[in-house]
């Protein structure tokens, strides 16, 4: 083993083991008398200056050129691959972790600022590591180790019952669905004798596996990751999570740990939907798991009053959404899971950001109601709400719209040999219009909360810190300039994909 | 050349104008960069395309080009443009909407430059359409007024009708072609491959080629823009907005929008010889038509509107025409006459801004007179104007009207004199404009008040241009030739004679019949004295407004009672069903029949939806068990599924 290789191709995720280790060790020594608020800055801004380096080290290595002695393409059968696919999605966990750390910074739940933050950088290191697996091993490690962290960050609010409760959920079905993953990786190897992606794939390509085995073992790792993206019927800890769980925690469990997951699932299962046999079959599970999570998901929606539970229904459907792309098992199809998943995320984490900001001092969940009126003290927040909420929505001049209609046509034009309405995803398309159309009601209820209804006072005017409002604005700028210029995006995703 | 235009988040009006003022400068300069390196013999294009949407093998494709076309364009569109702005700041400071308004003007300045620079007929049309909607936005800036109001919706609706016809154009060429540039490497739709293609399927619509009828659906654009026969009622009315708009919008840029989207096309034009033709006699009706409506008018703007629909009857005709005589050639003739119509209608405009002004707001030219004495300085400017319109010799009109001439003359004798009977009345009312508006005493309220610097240092930059330009352009930088790319035929005599006797004979005409007569609200206009009957039709503008009335609301008021009727019809089927519906549900049970229409009702299902999320709420009961049971009972659905259906 060379060490001095490894090295290279991990020393971005090193620079944040250390920052963990420091802000923990800096707030325990120098600030461990001071108040709060002051231990929460100098943790957050240890903690985000690591994050920083280590987005910046990605951006180098994606940047200098993959394949050179100082960055590895790919080590060890598969357990850390670096290719601009990888690195690129890395770097954008990377920044969204530094954007959620921005909002966390001023609500922090109790005295424990430095394990808080340190759980954080955890579960993002988790979420590259997950990013640069292509070996069922390492995935299991990396999933394993988001898991642990969020479980923790979940349950933080350790005065409260509830949050308590929530923690103690996800942990229950998060073990019973890593118990599943574990289990299924098990068979999977025992059917192809493989633990990497690409000799699984051979392995396939050889045929003469042995088939119940590999059901066995796909219909396994199908709940543990429909577990991670919280597709139905593996969803039910997402609403009771979302709602109890501190909302930075819930944002970056919406989206850090979401986009990662949908990248590991497209790694693993685009491949393996190439082949006929597999596809046919595999095909009618995931049509099942998308179709009850984009109904599930949107019904569940429509008649919440707390905004982030709402969310996190909307959350469920969108996962509903986004394995219509994986069904049309294409490349065009996995260009627009990953872009899809991009977008929704930086939408997401936009609208729980300032569903954050805007309930931090009500100091309970926040319903729906308690937004009304809030454009008249706080227009700019909602006006990014909007932007955010519109995206997520699919309103065309943004780019939930794009997504979606990358998602629709890849499936639409998966199999063209495929002509009947009743054949092909015509009619899994046709639901996921429907139902978009179903989302809009509980999405403009919330946008009307916060634009038109005139009511009552709403919140008091909020003063945004620079850092948080820059990282609204970026995110909204995402959002917008993504669905004006898709194709920036979708050229990196396809050019990453076409990568030896 | 991409100049970014910035939205402007409530400052004051001052502060709107400066930034409005600057970002044009730096644009003018830009442009003026543009243009000089466009400028040569060899007319070299400069393109640059991006993929802007790539969705099931359909690419959507956007550009920007940048030719001697656009150079000449951009740089005439900034440099009026700047001069409009710096007018309306001082025009507009007391309005309580001037930030509104440099809003609405630098919007339409993003719409005029994207409209010129852009590659792809879609993009084009989508800055089209934002120019329109500045346009519509600026007449109706006094939404206040009824009669402002109206004309904006008039504009609207009129050029609407117009820009389907560019739509239908664009969708066609689309589907003929699938692509949206212009140019492309070889590849895009006016480049010689593409066109040869369209030419080649003949006989599509009505005897036309496949080029041709594009290029006739695109006209219907331009016709709508530009204010020609049939659709020209709008541009009249649209001086209700303030005026250095009429200036900028309705008389030197926007109105171009037309003339400059069938040069862009010319190509596409040239592939059909009927096309070209039907251009050429549209321009000429419309410019005879308009000119002899003008000579008929009171309004000073309304006169200079009908002048403006009349000069863009000539510019097409310079297209068509010149398409037909010189082939490519004709792209320069109608577009130099637009560049230079640009300045001296600009400069009118504006000089008629500052009359207005000086009359306590008082239009009509009965009310005025004696206006030279007052106002020297901007009426000598605006006499320059008016003798560039009359195409006085070795004015900047002269070289330009005399091109189209002459390439009318080529084409076509009978429309080579209509266009000389259009120029010859050109002539004429603006030598009676002049009579009424500075012979004479002061006819109006008051006493004429002198306008501020800011207001005349524009009008006599704009009149050294309008007076100069044509000599400038055409005997030293030979625009004709760069414009096109080869030197146009210059002498014809018996046209230089007739443009030599129509521009002084009108003025003669015009010094004769109103020079010498006393002039007023109370006398008749000395035409009407001699010529009663059709004077009063040019009055009346030929009942076109009146037409349009009798015809096209009476018919959409028909459509609409015909669909109140059928709607009645269909409602009374309705009623009919459901009554039956009714009673026989009734029959059996009340309250069944209420299940029945609510369960086929929108509403009936909104609320089955609706009330399905309580569904939701059952698995969703918060007890881990419950959870975990279904977690483990969806591991066996799927394990099921697969090993059923495994193959």
């Amino acid at each position: 083993m060379q060490y001095a290789q490894l090295f290279f191709a991990t020393w971005p995720d090193l620079i944040v083991v250390l920052g963990m280790f420091a802000a923990l060790g800096v707030d325990y020594t120098k600030y461990k008398h001071s108040p709060v608020e002051v231990r929460s800055d100098k943790v957050a801004m240890i903690t985000s200056l690591s994050l920083l380096l280590a987005l910046a080290g990605v951006v180098w290595q994606w940047s200098s050129g993959v394949g050179s002695p100082l960055v590895p393409a790919d080590t060890w059968e598969g357990q850390i691959v670096l290719n601009p696919l990888t690195l690129g999605f890395k770097a954008f966990v990377f920044a969204l972790a530094l954007f959620v750390l921005q909002f966390a910074r001023f609500q922090v739940p109790n005295q424990h600022v430095s394990e808080y933050f340190g759980l954080f950088l955890l579960s993002a290191l988790g979420m590259g590591f997950l990013i640069t697996a292509q070996n069922l091993l390492m995935l299991f490690i990396s999933i394993e180790l988001i898991s642990l962290s969020l479980y923790g960050l979940t349950a933080f609010q350790n005065s409260q019952r509830y949050s308590v409760e929530a923690g103690i959920k996800y942990f229950a079905i998060g073990g019973v669905s890593s118990a599943f993953l574990l289990f299924g990786i098990s068979y999977l190897y025992g059917a192809t004798n493989a633990l990497a992606f690409d000799a699984i794939v051979a392995a396939l390509d050889n045929g003469a596996v042995p088939t119940g085995y590999l059901w066995i073992g796909s219909t396994f790792l199908l709940v543990g990751l429909g577990f991670k993206i919280a597709a139905v019927p593996f969803h039910l800890w997402a609403p009771d999570v979302y709602q109890c769980a501190p909302v930075p925690v819930a944002a970056w469990i919406a989206t850090g740990s979401k986009i990662a997951s949908f990248f590991v699932l497209v790694q693993l299962f685009g491949p393996v939907l190439q082949f006929s046999a597999q596809r046919d079959t595999l095909i009618i599970g995931i049509v099942l798991i998308s179709l009850l999570s984009m109904v599930l998901g949107n019904i569940g929606a429509l008649r919440q009053t707390c905004v982030k539970r709402l969310l996190a229904y909307s959350s469920i459907a969108h996962a509903g959404y986004i394995l219509i792309g994986l069904i049309a098992a294409n490349r065009e199809g996995n260009v627009s899971v990953l872009f899809y998943s991009v977008v929704y995320a930086a939408a997401t984490l936009g609208a729980f950001a300032i569903i954050g900001i805007l309930s931090h001092r009500l100091g309970r969940e926040a319903l729906i109601k308690d937004f009304n009126g809030c454009w008249k003290k706080n227009p700019g927040l909602s006006f990014l709400f909007m932007i955010f909420i519109l995206s997520l929505a699919g309103i065309p001049p943004l780019s939930g719209f794009f997504g979606k209609l990358y998602l629709f046509m890849a499936a639409i034009g998966s199999r063209p040999e495929i002509a009947g309405w009743s054949d092909g995803f015509y009619w899994l398309v046709a639901v996921a219009l429907l139902m978009s159309a179903v989302s809009l009601y509980y999405y403009i209820i919330v946008l009307k909360a916060f634009l038109v209804s005139n009511e009552s006072p709403g919140p008091s005017p909020i003063k945004l810190s620079k850092l948080e409002g820059a990282g609204l604005v970026i995110l909204a700028l995402l959002v917008l300039g993504l669905g004006l210029v898709p194709m920036v995006l979708v050229d990196f995703i396809s050019y990453g994909f076409s990568y030896p | 050349m991409a100049t970014v235009w910035l939205g402007f988040f409530n400052p004051s009006g001052k502060f709107a104008a400066a930034v409005a003022n600057a970002a044009l400068s730096a644009s003018l300069l830009l442009s003026i960069r543009a243009f000089s390196m466009t400028w040569g013999p060899e007319a070299s294009a400069l393109t640059a395309n991006f993929t802007w949407i790539q969705v099931a093998g359909v690419n959507l494709e956007f550009g920007v080009v940048l030719n001697p076309l656009t150079g000449a364009m951009l740089a005439m569109v900034t440099f009026v443009g700047l001069l409009i702005f710096l007018y309306s700041t001082s025009y507009m400071s007391r309005d309580p909407g001037m930030t509104r308004f440099f809003c609405y003007l630098s919007l339409f300045m993003v719409g005029m430059l994207g409209l010129v620079m852009s590659n792809s007929l879609l993009l084009l049309f989508m800055f089209w359409e934002i120019v329109g909607l500045a346009s519509y936005l600026l007449i109706g800036f006094w939404f206040q007024k009824p009669s402002a109001a109206a004309a904006a919706k008039k504009a609207f609706i009129t050029t609407r009708i117009g820009d389907l016809g560019f739509l239908l154009g664009l969708l066609w060429a689309f589907k003929a072609t699938s692509t949206f540039l212009l140019f492309d490497g070889g590849q895009g739709l006016l480049e010689s491959d593409r066109i040869t293609a369209l030419i080649a399927s003949k006989d599509v619509l009505f005897g036309l080629n496949g080029a041709g009828v594009i290029a006739l659906f695109l006209f219907i654009g331009a016709v709508g823009k530009s204010g020609q026969l049939p659709l020209h009622v709008w541009l009249p009315d649209a001086m209700e907005g303030p005026t250095p708009v009429s200036a900028l919008i309705h008389a030197a840029t926007m109105v171009a929008a037309g003339v400059f989207l069938v040069a862009r096309a010319f190509p596409l034009f040239l592939a059909d010889a009927t096309a070209l033709a039907i251009v050429s006699w549209v321009g000429a009706l419309t410019a005879l038509f308009a000119a002899l409506v003008a000579v008929g008018q009171y309004d000073i703007k309304r006169i200079l509107a009908y002048s403006t629909v009349s000069q863009l009857g000539l510019m097409m005709v310079g297209l068509g025409a010149g398409g037909l005589a010189l082939s490519e050639g004709g792209v320069s003739i109608g577009i130099f006459h637009l560049l230079t119509h640009a300045f001296f209608k600009a400069l009118l405009f504006l000089g008629a801004g500052a009359i207005i002004h000086g009359c306590r707001h008082e239009q009509d030219i009965r009310l005025m007179g004696g206006v030279f004495n007052r106002m020297k300085l901007a009426s000598i400017c605006y006499l320059a104007g008016a003798l560039a319109l009359c195409a006085f010799p070795f004015t900047s009109g002269y070289y330009s009207k005399d091109q189209i001439l002459i390439s009318a003359w080529t084409a076509h004798g009978a429309v080579f004199w209509i266009s000389a009977a259009a120029s010859l009345l050109t002539a004429f009312y603006m030598t009676r404009q002049c009579c009424y508006v500075f012979l004479g005493d002061y006819r109006g309220r008051g006493s004429i008040r002198q306008c501020p610097a800011l207001m005349t240092a524009p009008l006599v930059i704009l009149a050294l241009f309008s007076l100069a330009m044509g000599i400038v352009s055409e005997e030293f930088f030979h625009i004709l030739a760069y414009l096109s790319g080869f030197a146009v035929d210059q002498h014809a005599l018996i046209v230089v004679v007739v443009s030599w006797v129509i521009a002084l004979g009108g003025i003669a005409l015009g010094l004769l019949v109103y020079g010498g007569s006393k002039l007023g609200l109370d006398t008749t206009d000395p035409v009407k004295d001699s010529l009663p009957t059709p004077y009063s039709w040019m009055e009346n503008r030929f009942f076109v407004d009146e037409l349009y009335a009798a015809t096209v609301t009476r018919l959409w008021k028909g459509s609409a009672f015909l669909i109140v009727f059928l709607e009645s019809g269909f409602h009374f089927l309705v009623e009919t069903v459901r009554s039956f519906v009714t009673i026989t549900g009734g029959f059996f049970s009340k309250t069944v029949d209420c299940k029945l229409i609510d369960r086929i009702s929108f509403d009936g299902v909104c609320d089955r939806i609706y009330k399905s999320s309580q569904l939701n709420a059952i698995i969703q009961n918060g007890f881990l068990q419950g959870y975990l049971r279904i977690v483990a009972l969806g591991a066996v659905i799927l394990g099921v599924l697969f090993l059923v259906f495994a193959r």
